[in-house]
């Protein structure tokens, strides 16, 4: 009956390689049913493995079975103060069905304890008898690799009984209990948000951008013009040719004198020190060359753009740095106001609800309002150069764009600095495996500086959320923030002097960041009051 | 050579029924600890006091329809403390156990710290023990036969029928409790009884588990490994695949992970440096170091087919309070992504409905054993059952009265969550050292019939067994795995792995 495949497989495993064969291993890898597999094993073992241990697998209804019955019914009655002693006190009788594994040697005996043997069958051989019947367990190891690698197939060819309900998912089941509904499935996984992106872009450099400012147009909100919509279209210019985008740029110009003329400054000092400082506008000198230079090129601007440019300017040439100061001022005190509002920006932080990650630029002027329609318009007529500038200004101004702060900050710092610690708020939180957006935590590090004095710094760092815990977090997790990531010494600093100089005078020495500092800097400035 | 009767292979496919996961209703609520009650400020004196406050009037009630007309006329005294001395009266409040051997906060922090403390009693029941009964005024020892053959612990709300006695003691005649929460009426049940023995193969199952005791010192591998066959369907004969394949999911109540062995642990305590890995040594099961591994590669074996929910039970590596919550879903590898693999809180509700047995809803009440575990210390064991302390529960509608006394349990503030507002069909306990179950009925208004039936399942490392329960009837079967002629456990398997792993260490630790 059994087929010579099986008896080879059967022989070399048994007789050369001396293995244990159970009738789960040996379904699996000849994808028999679990049924013909145990036949199979008695066969082999009547036939060629005469000097083969078997181990069998008896069930049905046993004498021990019957003896505890028995003895259920001694314990009856023992409790006299119960009020309805009807019962018996271990309850009732229940059928049981024993399956034991047993050894040829002691079958026989085993085999005399069932009152009714329902089934009887080869359960594995080995080449000599089995001591501990943890042995018995290792070809399961087989079984699971070809379970998991095939699947399915077969699981049905060899006779699991799979329930309909039983389903792979990455998200946890929708329901109660352990599990809970991510709220938004798009941006759960980490998967999703990079892959909707590369739908966008159709670039390789889509990812690494996400990575850097995980889903930036969530935290800001509705119509993130400057950043979500403007990026992409951006891209989508910079791969067409130039030619064309002149033509934009003229038609931007023509359109909007004022405008035009305020961005084309920004643009040229723009290109000036953005061709030293980074290589993003190489990538616009040609086609082929954006497509080769994306990748190493891109990533480089999200994040630490404001520091490049920043080292660029302290470090090159002073006319470098000539050539933007006096452009920003002019820009800003005439126009920024419209430049922002009306064409290039369109009031970004304010009005911006949160949007989920996938900001798509298609997406999003579909369901914002005429406004955002209008914005998109003007941004397509604007060269892309300038669309870029924009955007990156949009960063830098406080939410409020107040184009005196703006200033100020330009001519203090450079026109860095205060973007990065402005920008920290807006970052959008990213998303943890759940579809929850994830909290930000302050942790406190202690090491040893070069000094060998023991430092405490706080740091913060996104934690991913319980299902729960999401809704009263965020606040709080953003007062946290602001205050240990936007303070640092010298913003602590300040409260310190106010309240008294003899009590201020420990806060200095500790001259550390930290939440606790904070705290007690108040706490005295609290009891002074009073 | 024993002549074998081939299987017949020509069995059709089987197919499992499908039952589905109903949602928390009020009655039935989740023991997750949210946010809302995530707070720990709070004193343990408000779950009493809820407690009373909403069993007291249930109780009330019951206790007027059972001592209204017998002779004397008791009145209810409102208050404990305002009970009259030689007037036949009853009394409503919480029990409180005043035992010499529990463990008591004050002398904990009164002891020498310096010694180490006691091992924990398995019994704080001495004959010492005084029984009070107290509401918010203060505290009356109940004292007389009736009472002391209550098997009432710390917790339970109760009313008292008696007189005060000239030493100011309560002298009980009687006790009343809340007896069986309300249950939501099946019609369904008569109309699905009538056609009993039309399509029993119908009918799906449930299967019960607990105390797999996953990287214990003796681990029983076998069992598991028949285990995990049996509910795939793979093992035994075509009878045996029918059965399981009616199974339609399995409960893991409690305790799959053996507890880290103390001893290895003391042994560790000299030589520092090896603890780890000694530690993993004794842990060793056949499979692999790490029991969570062996675990979740079991639970990956049956969760391919068929739907699992896991709750964690006292020896896991879980929190030691009541409620404890679910297992992150990440530390069982690539079982999580499967959707129909659950952790549950422990205790927890689930409402099953059956769509193959005439949309049948099954409420299913689940712990791993813990309150019933320590209830049972303290009572005297040779009266009391575990099972007849279960039924006992029911009754006073209260499925863990001890915490927080001596159970810990989460400082819930504004409800005791243990309350049973609805008498659940099915009330499984994890963890016990023997099977039992029973079928509680008790009359309610008019023909209402409320049912429960109690399971205690046995811990499978010691005792093999899976437990069956079929929804639709209620019935209940057992399967026991065994191994004979071998040694069960690879316990000789684990050593000699534990002595290879020690002498490698030793050979890897000079260098460092």
């Amino acid at each position: 009956m059994s087929t010579q495949p099986i008896r080879d497989y059967l022989t070399k495993q048994l007789l050369i390689e001396k293995n244990i064969v159970t009738y789960r291993s040996l379904s699996r890898i000849l994808a028999l049913n679990v049924n013909i597999a145990k036949n199979e094993l008695a066969d082999f073992h009547a036939t060629d493995g005469q000097n083969l241990a078997a181990t069998y697998l008896l069930s049905g209804e046993t004498l021990a079975a019957q003896k505890r019955l028995d003895e259920d019914i001694d314990m009856d009655d023992r409790d006299p103060y119960d009020d309805d002693a009807d019962e018996g006190e271990d309850g009732e009788y229940v059928p049981q069905t024993e399956i034991v594994l047993v050894g040829e040697k002691e079958l026989e005996s085993v085999q005399a304890q069932f009152v009714t043997l329902e089934s009887f069958h080869v359960y594995s051989l080995s080449p000599s008898a089995i001591r501990d019947a943890g042995l018995l367990c290792t070809p399961t190891e087989i079984v699971r690799d070809l379970d998991k690698t095939k699947g399915a197939e077969l699981a049905a060819v060899v006779g699991r009984v799979i329930g309909a309900d039983v389903n792979v998912s990455t998200k946890p089941q929708p329901g109660w209990g352990g599990r809970k509904v991510p709220p938004a499935p798009v941006a759960g996984s980490s998967k999703t948000p990079a892959a909707g992106t590369s739908m966008v872009k159709k670039e390789e450099d889509a990812k690494p951008k996400e990575k850097a400012k995980p889903e930036k147009p969530k935290a800001t909100g509705k119509l993130d013009f400057s950043k979500a919509k403007t990026k992409p279209v951006k891209k989508e210019e910079e791969k067409k040719e130039k030619p064309l985008k002149a033509d934009t740029k003229r038609k931007a110009e023509s359109r909007a004198p004022s405008v035009a003329s305020t961005i084309g400054e920004k643009v040229h000092a723009k290109m000036e020190e953005s061709k030293k400082g980074s290589k993003r506008k190489s990538a616009l000198a040609s086609d082929s060359e954006d497509e080769v230079a994306a990748k190493p090129a891109k990533p480089a601007k999200p994040a630490p753009r404001g520091v490049k440019r920043k080292s660029a300017l302290a470090s090159d040439s002073e006319d470098e740095v000539k050539a933007t100061k006096p452009a920003k001022p002019v820009v800003q005190a005439q126009s920024s106001v419209r430049v922002r509002k009306g064409v290039v920006l369109s009031d970004d932080e304010d009005d911006a609800p949160a949007r989920k990650g996938k900001g798509k630029a298609k997406a999003t002027a579909v369901d914002s309002e005429s406004e955002a329609e209008k914005n998109l318009r003007a941004m397509m007529d604007i060269d892309d150069d300038a669309v870029t500038r924009a955007s990156r200004d949009a960063r830098e101004p406080e939410p409020e764009d107040d184009p005196m702060e703006a200033i100020i900050a330009n001519m203090s710092d450079g026109d860095s600095k205060p973007a990065p610690v402005k920008r920290k708020p807006k970052k959008v939180v990213p998303v943890g495996k759940n579809g929850l957006k994830k909290k930000r935590i302050v942790k406190s590090k202690t090491r040893i500086d070069e000094k060998g004095y023991m430092v405490t710094e706080d740091f913060s760092e996104y934690e991913s959320v319980d299902e729960e815990e999401e809704e009263p977090a965020p606040p709080k997790a953003k007062a946290k923030t602001k205050s240990t990531t936007a303070d640092t010494a010298p913003a602590k600093a300040k409260p310190a002097p106010k309240p008294a100089p003899a009590k201020a005078k420990p806060k200095p020495s500790g001259s550390s960041k930290g939440a606790q500092q904070t705290g007690l800097a108040s706490f005295f400035g609290k009891s002074k009051s009073k | 050579m024993v002549p074998i009767v081939p299987l017949d292979t020509s069995s059709p496919s089987l197919a499992r029924p499908l039952t589905t996961i109903l949602p928390p209703t009020d009655e039935t609520p989740s023991f997750l600890i949210t946010s809302a009650n995530k707070s720990y400020k709070h004193q343990y004196a408000n779950i009493y006091f809820v407690r009373l406050r909403i069993l007291r009037d249930v109780v009330e009630e019951n206790a007027r329809r059972r001592w209204q007309g017998i002779k004397g006329d008791p009145i209810l005294v409102p208050k404990v403390l305002e009970v009259e001395k030689s007037q036949l009266c009853y009394i409503v409040g919480t029990v409180y156990m005043d035992m010499p051997l529990k463990p008591n906060v004050m002398e904990d922090i009164a002891r020498d710290n310096s010694i180490p403390p006691p091992p924990p009693l398995s019994k704080f029941y001495s004959p010492d023990d005084n029984i009070m009964l107290e509401d918010e005024s203060g505290r009356i020892q109940l004292v007389g036969e009736r009472v002391v053959g209550a098997r009432l612990v710390t917790g339970v709300i109760i009313a008292a029928l008696g007189i005060e006695t000239p030493t100011g003691e309560f002298e009980v005649v009687d006790i009343c409790y809340a007896e069986m929460a309300p249950q939501p009426k099946q019609e369904v049940e008569a109309q699905a009884k009538m056609d009993v023995d039309a399509e029993p193969q119908t009918d799906s199952w449930i299967a019960l588990l607990s105390g797999l005791d996953i990287g214990s010192a003796s681990p029983a591998d076998a069992q598991i490994q028949m285990l995990v066959e049996y509910l795939t369907g793979e093992e035994g004969g075509p009878k045996e695949q029918v059965s399981a394949a009616q199974i339609s999911r399995l409960i893991i109540a409690g305790d799959s992970l053996a507890p880290i062995v103390i001893s290895a642990k003391s042994d560790s305590f000299e030589e520092k440096d090896g603890k780890k890995g000694r530690r993993y040594g004794y842990d060793a099961t056949s499979f692999s170091p790490h029991p969570t591994l062996s675990l979740s590669a079991h639970l990956l074996d049956i969760a391919r087919t068929m739907p699992v929910h896991l709750l964690p039970g006292e020896t896991d590596p879980s929190g030691v309070i009541i409620p404890q919550q679910p297992f992150p879903r990440a530390m069982f590898g690539a079982v999580s992504t499967y959707g129909s693999f659950s952790c549950e809180t422990n205790p927890t509700y689930l409402r099953i409905g059956s769509e193959t047995s005439g949309e049948l809803t099954r409420t299913l009440l689940i712990n791993a054993g813990q309150p019933l575990n320590d209830m049972l210390k303290y009572v005297p064991s040779p009266p009391n059952t575990p099972l007849s302390l279960l039924e006992s529960t029911v009754r006073w509608r209260h499925m863990a009265p001890t915490a927080p006394d001596t159970l810990w349990c989460h400082p819930y503030f504004s409800a005791d969550p243990f309350l049973i507002s609805q008498t659940p069909d099915l009330y499984i306990v994890g963890g016990q050292q023997r099977f039992g179950t029973k079928m509680i009925v008790e009359k309610g208004e008019g023909d209402v019939q409320k049912k429960c039936r109690l399971l205690l399942v046995p811990r499978f490392a010691d005792t093999g067994t899976l437990v069956l329960v079929n929804l639709r009837t209620l019935d209940v079967k057992c399967v026991k795995f065994g191994v004979k002629g071998m040694s069960e456990s690879s316990e000789d398997h684990a050593r000699a792995d534990d002595a290879s792993l020690s002498s490698t260490q030793l050979n890897r630790n000079p260098p460092t």
